[in-house]
């Protein structure tokens, strides 16, 4: 479960999660926050987690914070990162069951009747006269 | 000669013997094949038999009947056996029926249509024909009752096939009197209902249908499950829609309809289970759809999500595996995709599957949108970055040659990285592309003469070789110009001159070797690697007190460098300077560090070969403080006393070890070789029947070996052979490939050419003398 963290500015709706890899989600920012947003976040994590009492925090705060703090970097990490898939969108006309009736299935019956769907057909076997 | 080409050679006599026999003879193979059912050898020989002539008349009609039999004994019939057989046999009206059914399934109607008549023209008529004509009218939706052939039906016949005549026309009016009609069967009672609105009636006949699974073909036995199934959808009894398709496709049923609601039914199931914030469910239920036409591009677009999304949560979580497993379905539900593609690659390189990666980074950069005003479009930083990707995973799987390829593409997109460049330089390292190495290298020095990691490595490149040495030195004093404490420029630059001294002094020439290490020390006055060698050919001019100094110098510099301490003593052991060997050796056990065990044996060795026995025993004293508690020194060190004859002192040290450890396998070997030299040879040979054991339960061939040698000698006095030839062949196999795990790339090589068998006979052919080392 992602650590929550009080006193941040929810810029995006995402909370800071420490444990990710994900260094934007580390920051609580999402992936097509500007460098603003990621510098604000970043302050005011490290607000939160100094590094005199709070050294492994920071660590990780100021790792993420590394990888996307210019552009150049962003360009570098981005091209790493794992893609979440774009967002589902419900399909415009429902997808509902088939209740009809089919006449194919009709002539899929005839063809399956009698001999047409037979497959055995050593009764037709006749001996050979020499 | 081997199995293989035995069988090869009596399959050509057979061919030879059967290409001369007779009409005849062929006949009676092929009517032997015929009784065995085996219908293709029967044709082959009666068709061979037919060429030659002087055959049976009735050989065609036996031709027809075996290619009639071949064809209709697979899964469909084979029309041109049928064709064949009709070709042979053209009176036949059982070959004519069959072939017109082979049209008919083939749906090429009309020429069945045409057989089919012909038969029913005969006289008597072939009646058989007739339900296949009437049915092929009907689906022809051709009128059936006014046509000739509704005489040759029968009543039921009639009845039925008029009931789906009227459920293709689809007109209710028509469909009602066959509602009530009590001679129509079930199933199309239910499917009359069903068309008419009558859902509960229908239910009633297609239940009928169900209960007694075995009275009707298993299709209307399947169809009847999938009308249940709708009218349960209808009903919306979801669980009983599943139950009815599920057994619909059981029974074969296998329409597009059938399919599409299938996959339709799972998909509403999901979107329940997303919805309800469980994608692992959803995901899982439509992961079982089997992919088909019929299936709607929307259920596959939600599973490509449900995967993706899995795949990318297990991959936030670092399960890589998980990830890629879901990511490969998603893959293969969606057209290519860059970001799914980003993702397999960073998937398969997560899971180790470092070719695969690659291959999946290659395909991004494939797909990347190549114009710059493109939103996805990747700088050339970008695009270089993903090349060394791709290069580094063909590294992490040793192939070099495409990591080249791979190195330069990068260096192409960013020529200015130097970073890559290295990388380059080490990929052609590896492949052994020397010159294109110092190529590149001498690009990088090219805009930068002062980069040290460059002139490193081409200080390393020409320093392998030693006609380029030179060449090296000069570019260590270069780096050394640059940065005085370089320590790898530091180091080569003393080994250089030690190498070149140590050569001098070989070749005889110790005023040379005393010149160059003058050399060495003006750069590296303070190298202990070199004041050692200075002191030791000044002790070859036999001017001790100066040899002392630079012994000291060397000793100030790293007072506890192993190989400096190791020199000295042996230096002073062969220069019998008993005070110096052990201040040498005072100095040693004042160590305060570990020393690894490896350099008080080989000094043990070394004192062992010059025969200085006293010094053997004080170092292992030592070694016996110092290891007290580790059994594989303490045995060592105990066959090193063996070596030497200090049978007391290796007794004492193979019965602590085996107070520890009561199944050692070298110590049990031992102290059984030494109990059976003393002739306690019972107690001798138990030890090493529990050696044997242990040896074997742990699979280590090569004391089982070391075994049977030293009881060989002392049990039955057979020396091994000194012959390298005899000594291949004597060894266990397990043995004989660790062993030559060991060889040089050249022995390797021969083997691998010429096999094991032929190696070692090439040897017995050289006179069993071939030495690895040379």
């Amino acid at each position: 479960m992602p650590e929550m963290i009080k006193n941040v500015p929810n810029l995006s709706g995402l909370q800071p999660d420490l444990t990710a890899h994900d260094p934007y989600r580390v920051l609580g920012v999402v992936h097509t926050a500007s460098q603003v947003e990621i510098k604000r976040a970043y302050f005011a994590l490290i607000r939160q987690y100094p590094p005199e009492t709070d050294g492994d925090k920071f660590k990780i705060v100021r790792g993420a914070y590394e990888k996307i703090k210019s552009a150049d970097r962003r360009a570098e990490t981005d091209i790493f990162l794992p893609q979440a898939p774009p967002a589902w969108q419900p399909p415009k006309v429902a997808v509902t069951l088939d209740t009809a009736f089919q006449v194919d299935d009709i002539l899929m019956l005839l063809r399956q009747w009698g001999d047409l769907g037979r497959t055995d057909f050593r009764e037709d076997f006749k001996e050979i006269a020499w | 000669m081997s199995k293989r080409g035995s069988s090869s050679a009596r399959i050509e006599r057979e061919k030879y013997k059967l290409a001369h026999l007779g009409g005849a003879a062929l006949t009676e193979l092929g009517r032997t094949a015929f009784k065995k059912a085996n219908y293709n050898e029967a044709i082959q020989l009666w068709e061979q038999a037919n060429e030659k002539g002087k055959v049976p008349p009735t050989l065609p009609n036996a031709l027809a009947e075996a290619y009639f039999r071949r064809a209709v004994s697979g899964a469909s019939t084979n029309l041109e056996d049928m064709q064949k057989a009709v070709q042979f046999n053209p009176n036949e009206l059982r070959y004519q029926y069959h072939l017109a059914l082979a049209y008919h399934r083939d749906s090429n109607l009309t020429k069945a249509e045409a057989i089919y008549r012909q038969l029913l023209a005969k006289s008597p008529p072939y009646k058989r024909a007739a339900l296949l004509l009437a049915q092929l009218l009907v689906e022809q939706r051709k009128p059936l009752s006014k046509d000739a052939v509704w005489n040759y039906l029968s009543s039921t016949e009639q009845v039925q096939l008029s009931v789906v005549e009227d459920l293709l026309k689809g007109k209710l009016s028509l469909l009602q009197p066959h509602f009530a009609n009590q001679a129509v069967p079930p199933l199309w009672r239910g499917l009359v209902a069903l068309v008419l609105g009558d859902e509960a009636t229908a239910q009633q006949y297609l239940q009928m249908v169900v209960a007694s699974p075995n009275s009707s073909p298993k299709p209307f036995y399947g169809l009847a499950h999938y009308y249940l199934g709708v009218l349960a959808a209808k009903a919306n009894q979801m669980e009983q829609v599943q139950k009815h398709f599920e057994s619909a496709r059981q029974a074969g049923l296998n329409t597009p309809y059938l399919s599409r609601n299938i996959a339709n039914l799972a998909y509403l199931q999901a979107l329940k289970e997303k919805e309800a914030n469980r994608p692992e469910k959803a995901a899982e239920l439509l992961n079982k759809i089997e992919s088909s036409e019929a299936v709607s591009e929307e259920v596959f677009k939600l599973q490509c999500y449900l995967n993706w999304h899995l795949g990318y949560v297990a991959a936030q979580k670092q399960d890589w595996k998980r990830a890629l497993t879901y990511w490969q379905k998603a893959d293969s539900q969606i057209a290519k995709s860059r970001p799914l593609m980003l993702n397999l690659a960073l998937a398969y390189q997560n899971v180790e599957q470092y070719r695969k990666s690659a291959e999946h980074w290659r395909e991004l950069l494939r797909h990347r949108p190549r114009s710059a005003t493109h939103p996805e479009a990747m700088t050339d930083e970008q695009v270089a970055r993903i090349w060394q990707h791709v290069a580094d995973n063909y590294t992490k799987v040793e192939d070099y040659e495409e990591a080249i390829k791979t190195y330069k593409n990068a260096v192409k997109w960013s020529p200015e990285n130097v970073d890559l460049r290295f990388k380059l330089i080490e990929a052609y390292q590896m492949e052994g592309h020397w010159q294109a190495a110092e190529n590149e290298l001498n690009r990088i020095l090219e805009k930068n003469p002062d980069n040290i990691r460059a002139l490193t490595l081409l200080g390393e490149i020409c320093g392998d070789d030693y006609y380029y040495s030179n060449r090296a030195k000069d570019i260590w004093l270069r780096i050394l110009k640059l940065e005085p404490l370089n320590p790898i420029a530091r180091q080569q630059l003393a080994y250089f001159y030690a190498q070149r001294a140590m050569s001098a002094a070989e070749w005889g020439n110790p005023k040379k070797a005393l010149e160059i290490y003058e050399e060495g020390l003006g750069h590296l006055p303070d190298s202990s690697q070199l004041c050692v060698g200075m002191g030791m050919v000044k002790l070859d001019f036999k001017e001790l007190d100066q040899a002392r100094e630079y012994f000291a110098r060397a000793l100030a510099q790293d007072p506890d460098n192993l190989s400096t301490l190791f020199v000295l003593y042996m230096t002073w052991l062969t220069h019998k300077s008993a005070p110096d060997v052990d201040e040498i050796f005072e100095r040693i056990k004042a160590i305060t560090k570990p020393i690894p065990s490896g350099f008080f044996i080989d000094l043990i060795d070394r004192c062992f070969d010059i025969k200085e026995t006293a010094r053997v025993q004080e170092i292992g004293k030592l070694v016996e403080e110092q290891y007290a508690s580790d059994n594989k020194v303490l045995v060592e060190l105990a066959s090193r006393y063996l070596d030497l004859n200090l049978s007391d002192q290796a007794l004492v040290l193979l019965r602590h070890v085996l107070k520890n450890d009561p199944d050692h396998i070298e110590a049990n070997m031992h102290i059984g070789t030494l109990y059976y030299k003393t002739g306690q040879t019972r107690l001798g040979k138990q030890h090493w029947q529990k050696a044997e054991t242990k040896a074997r339960k742990e699979g280590d061939h090569v004391l089982l070996y070391e075994l049977k040698i030293l009881k060989d000698r002392l049990i039955y006095g057979k020396e091994p052979s000194g012959n390298p030839l005899d000594m291949l062949k004597d060894m266990p196999p397990e043995v004989l490939e660790l062993f030559l795990r060991d060889a040089p790339p050249e022995v390797k090589q021969l083997i691998k050419m010429y096999g094991l068998e032929g190696f070692i006979s090439m040897l017995g052919k050289m006179g069993g003398s071939m030495d690895f080392d040379d």
